[in-house]
């Protein structure tokens, strides 16, 4: 397999090498090595997988902290749920179907009677879930009247999906109504709701929800470039762990068989390190292409203002683009950027890139006279009841401070203004 | 800031660089078959293009500085040219010698069946997941939050001025009487500018401030680390399916697929480069060969240009290169490692304070360190230790590497096949490990390691090296007689 089959043979031939021999018995312990790397992945698989169950349901605190009789499963068709918010839609035999949403919203809505500890664990049959669709899972609890909780539904094709819905601290409690949020746009594609079961702990479910949270898509934050889990932070088990304790138990097994028979051992050991790795790497490519789709839908066929439109800060992108094309003095006149939050936060950030090159101070939440010059602009982001304009006088005030200042813009955004003279204290 | 791309230009500006520092690189490389010939077409091709693109970017972005001492100012075609007179000299100096680097053996010819199977079936998974990240790259405006806060703005600026107008601290922005910027976050002012001026000369190739293709040099930098560790390790194993192997398990690191989605940031860079140094050190400590000696300073270079910690890794690869060069034994290496280690614990004790003229101030104690242009921290043991349990073994962002490097760091002390061949891959590899444990267990900025926010993009800086690492490990262990690269002299 690496290119030097014959290191494996040489030592045991006598005198001039038979190399079409050679090469033959090579082959046979490579394939032999091949079969016996795979048994034992085969194997280790069984063992990990074992172990892991059968301690789960040891030591799983959600069984434990269960009383009382087994709690068994409360399952809801599609037709059981009732419209609460959508554009157009049906009941198809035992399913709902929304045709179309309101203003990007549709909820559809059932009554329960369930005890949310007991029932950890949800199954959603869904179809026409699409790049541009999220789902909301939302519900209601007897001891909270009014209260109204919710758990984002990680999911992006359609098919039969599993959730820990222990992931929420807030499922507890008696249950008396589930809805289900869907949001986006439908396009051609109605959204279906075909059945959706609350279940207890069991093996079957506890694999269903960690393949679900393996496989859900998590999609790109500002965290990514940070740290990727691979699984939401409250998920039951990271995958990584399993797969290496999949390739170590197979990587022992081998060695307990090197010994009984000779095997290649480089090609041995790279298999057991190969085929986990490839695993692991195939849920990674899973997540890469699933984000691509959303990507491509996002982004696909625009242009570079319409990309900004479509990324996560559409008004602030527009605000820029005015303040660029209508209020913004010549480029290289100091402007002191101004927001009632801590400096380093994402509007205040995003706002002076998107007004690039305009020479901007990610300054403070109010101006210092001793910092201002005449010609100065300060561009106030959002709400700031500290600083106040005198129209009439035509200055800008803080505190006990105020400076000659023209006013060049006001928007539901921010406001702008030029310093045109000397601060007073 | 929007405008229309010039797709030549963007062309022109992705592999004009490349070509420049291909041919640079194929002259070093060459000086090297004087000691030892590579072994095989595949790697010196690799090697070629792999070193070829890091050492374009590093010899671009000098020759961008330069323009701006001279005082012209920074045009695309002006710059181009330059380039390409950077290229000729290189292509004349070989003139004479193109057919030294020809197939040297070990072609597929002598592959086996299943090594054939493997090869194919890792180059379409490679392939598969460039695809996937190019076409990511393709359609994403300016996403990762230090990019558009830190790395590109300065960009935009020197674009629309035409030349590096100077960034400042906020308080001497306050004080300045000329035109100077300052930066979102309150260091990004002092960071190295080799990425902004790639940034900037993919901007005045491309024509246009912003364009989800200006982030394409970051798949470059990531394929150049694949060819890189694909040439070294077929240069080392004489395995074309073994490299095939290594090139894989880099490129399908998540933590570096993300850094290559989401382009901007200088990690990605940092990693590639340091990398490239070790293993050219590597070979330069095996071959005496200068030309890999050039190599490995010149990646060294590089890791200090482009980011504050690549100051203390570039100097790490320059302080190893000067130790090979000396030509000291290993058993004399452990000992002066040993009265390294006693020195180092009696400066803590003692203390150190030096006031350097012209560099700062140097002062260490068992409380903090202050070193020049690196910063001041005060210095305890942090519990950091769950989190780096649950960085490098149980997130995703590493597949299996953590656990491959641990297991091959037991058999190694176990069978005692000690790292001969690459010791000093080894010791870089380690010592950046090193370093970067050092500064999130002892220093303030361990709360960036329990928050996840910067410890990762730390490691990036010597996964690559110590993956490599772990896998010659592997293949010595397990083949019992690798074919390494040995002096000749």
């Amino acid at each position: 397999m690496w290119g030097k089959p014959i290191a494996y043979v040489a030592s045991s031939e006598r005198g001039k090498p038979n190399l079409t021999r050679m090469y033959t018995v090579a082959g046979n312990i490579q394939l032999k090595t091949l079969a016996t790397a795979f048994l034992a992945l085969v194997l280790a698989a069984f063992c990990t997988g074992g172990g892991y169950f059968l301690s789960f349901e040891l030591l799983n605190p959600y069984s434990l902290e269960i009383a009382g009789e087994p709690a068994r499963s409360v399952a809801l068709s599609g037709s059981d749920f009732r419209p609460l918010v959508f554009d157009e839609g049906r009941y198809e035999d035992d399913s709902s179907v929304l045709l179309a949403l309101k203003n990007g919203e549709g909820i559809l809505e059932a009554t329960v009677d369930l005890q949310a500890e007991q029932l950890p664990f949800l199954r959603l049959d869904v179809r026409g879930l699409q790049a541009s669709l999220n789902t909301v899972l939302y519900w209601r609890v007897e001891d909270r009247p009014g209260a109204v909780f919710g758990l984002p539904l990680q999911q992006a094709r359609d098919g039969r999906y599993w959730f820990n819905l222990r992931q929420s601290a807030d499922w507890r409690g008696r249950v008396t109504a589930v809805a289900l949020g869907v949001y986006g746009d439908v396009g051609d594609t109605p959204f279906t709701l075909d059945n959706m079961h609350f279940t207890p702990v069991s093996i079957a479910s506890t694999a269903a929800v960690i393949w679900n949270e393996w496989t859900g898509f998590r999609g790109w934050s500002h965290r990514s470039i940070n740290a990727i889990r691979g699984i939401m932070p409250s998920a039951l088990q990271y995958p990584t762990t399993l797969f290496a304790a999949w390739s170590l138990i197979a990587a022992i097994i081998l060695a307990i068989v090197s010994r009984i028979t000779p095997l290649a051992m480089t090609t041995a050991f790279a298999t057991v390190i190969l085929v986990p790795w490839l695993a692991l790497d195939a849920l990674w490519q899973l997540q890469l292409s699933t984000q691509l789709a959303r990507t491509s839908y996002q982004f696909a066929g625009k242009s570079m203002p319409d990309r900004h439109r479509a990324d996560l800060s559409p008004d602030l992108y527009e605000y820029a683009q005015h303040l660029q094309r209508e209020v913004m003095p010549e480029v290289g006149t100091r402007v002191f950027l101004l927001e009632n939050t801590p400096r380093m936060t994402y509007r205040r950030l995003k706002l002076q890139y998107f007004l690039l090159p305009h020479n901007i101070h990610n300054y403070d939440r109010l101006p210092r006279v001793n910092n201002l010059r005449e010609g100065d602009v300060i561009l106030a982001l959002g709400e700031n009841p500290e600083l106040q304009y005198d129209e009439a006088a035509q200055q800008l005030t803080w505190q006990t401070h105020d400076v000659p200042a023209s006013r060049l813009d006001s928007h539901p955004l921010g406001s702008v203004y030029r310093v045109r003279g000397a601060a007073d204290d | 800031m929007t405008e229309s791309v010039s797709f030549l230009g963007l062309v022109t500006a992705l592999f004009l660089p490349w070509v420049m520092g291909a041919a640079w690189a194929r002259l070093l490389l060459s000086l090297s078959l004087q000691a030892q010939p590579l072994s095989s077409f595949s790697s010196s091709i690799t090697l070629v293009l792999g070193y070829g693109y890091l050492l374009g970017v590093l010899l671009l972005t000098l020759l961008m500085r330069l323009w701006a001492i001279s005082g012209l100012s920074q045009s695309f075609v002006g710059i181009a040219a330059g380039v390409a007179v950077l290229t000729v000299i290189p292509v004349v100096l070989q003139l004479s010698q193109f057919r030294a680097m020809a197939p040297a053996g070990g072609g597929v010819t002598s592959l086996t069946v299943l090594a054939r199977v493997v090869i194919a079936i890792l180059a379409l998974l490679i392939l598969w997941r460039l695809v996937t990240l190019y076409q990511e790259i393709m359609l994403r405006p300016l996403f990762p939050w230090d990019a558009w806060m830190n790395w590109d703005p300065k960009a935009m600026v020197w674009y629309h001025f035409g030349e590096l107008t100077p960034w400042v601290s906020p308080s001497d922005w306050l004080k300045s009487e000329s035109l100077v910027y300052t930066a979102g976050a309150g260091n990004a002012w002092r960071y190295p500018e080799t990425v902004p001026l790639l940034q900037l000369w993919m901007k005045l190739g491309a024509g246009t401030a912003e364009a989800p293709a200006l982030q394409l040099p970051w798949l470059l930098a990531l394929i150049s680390l694949g060819l890189v560790v694909f040439g070294h390790v077929r240069l080392l194993t004489a395995s074309t399916a073994a490299s095939c192997v290594a090139a894989y398990l880099v490129l399908s690191l998540p933590y570096l697929n993300v850094h290559t989605a989401l382009g901007g940031y200088s990690d990605l860079w940092v990693a590639a480069a340091f990398t490239g140094g070790a293993l050219a050190l590597n070979v330069f400590h095996n071959t005496r060969s200068l030309g890999w000696l050039a190599l490995a300073a010149a990646m060294a270079v590089l890791c200090m240009t482009l980011k504050i910690p690549g100051l203390v890794l570039g100097g790490l690869l320059l302080g190893l290169a000067v130790l090979s060069a000396t030509g000291i034994s290993t058993k004399l290496l452990v000992g002066l490692a040993g009265i390294a280690g006693v020195l180092a614990a009696a400066v803590l004790v003692i203390g150190v304070d030096i006031t350097m003229p012209g560099i700062g101030r140097l002062e260490i104690s068992a409380d903090q360190i202050d070193v020049p242009y690196i910063g001041r921290y005060s210095l305890n043991v942090h519990p950091v230790g769950a989190a780096f349990v649950e960085t490098l073994l149980e997130m995703i962002q590493w597949n299996l590497m953590w656990y491959l490097v641990a297991v091959m760091l037991v058999v190694v002390i176990v069978t005692r096949q000690w790292p001969v061949d690459s010791l000093y891959l080894s010791m870089a590899s380690w010592l950046g490990l090193a370093f970067i444990v050092a500064v999130y267990v002892f220093t303030d900025r361990y709360r960036f390691a329990l928050d996840f926010t910067q410890v990762n993009r730390a490691l990036i800086y010597v996964v690559p090296a110590l993956l490599v690492t772990s896998l010659l490990a592997f293949w010595r262990v397990s083949t019992g007689a690798p074919d390494l690269v040995r002096p000749t002299s």
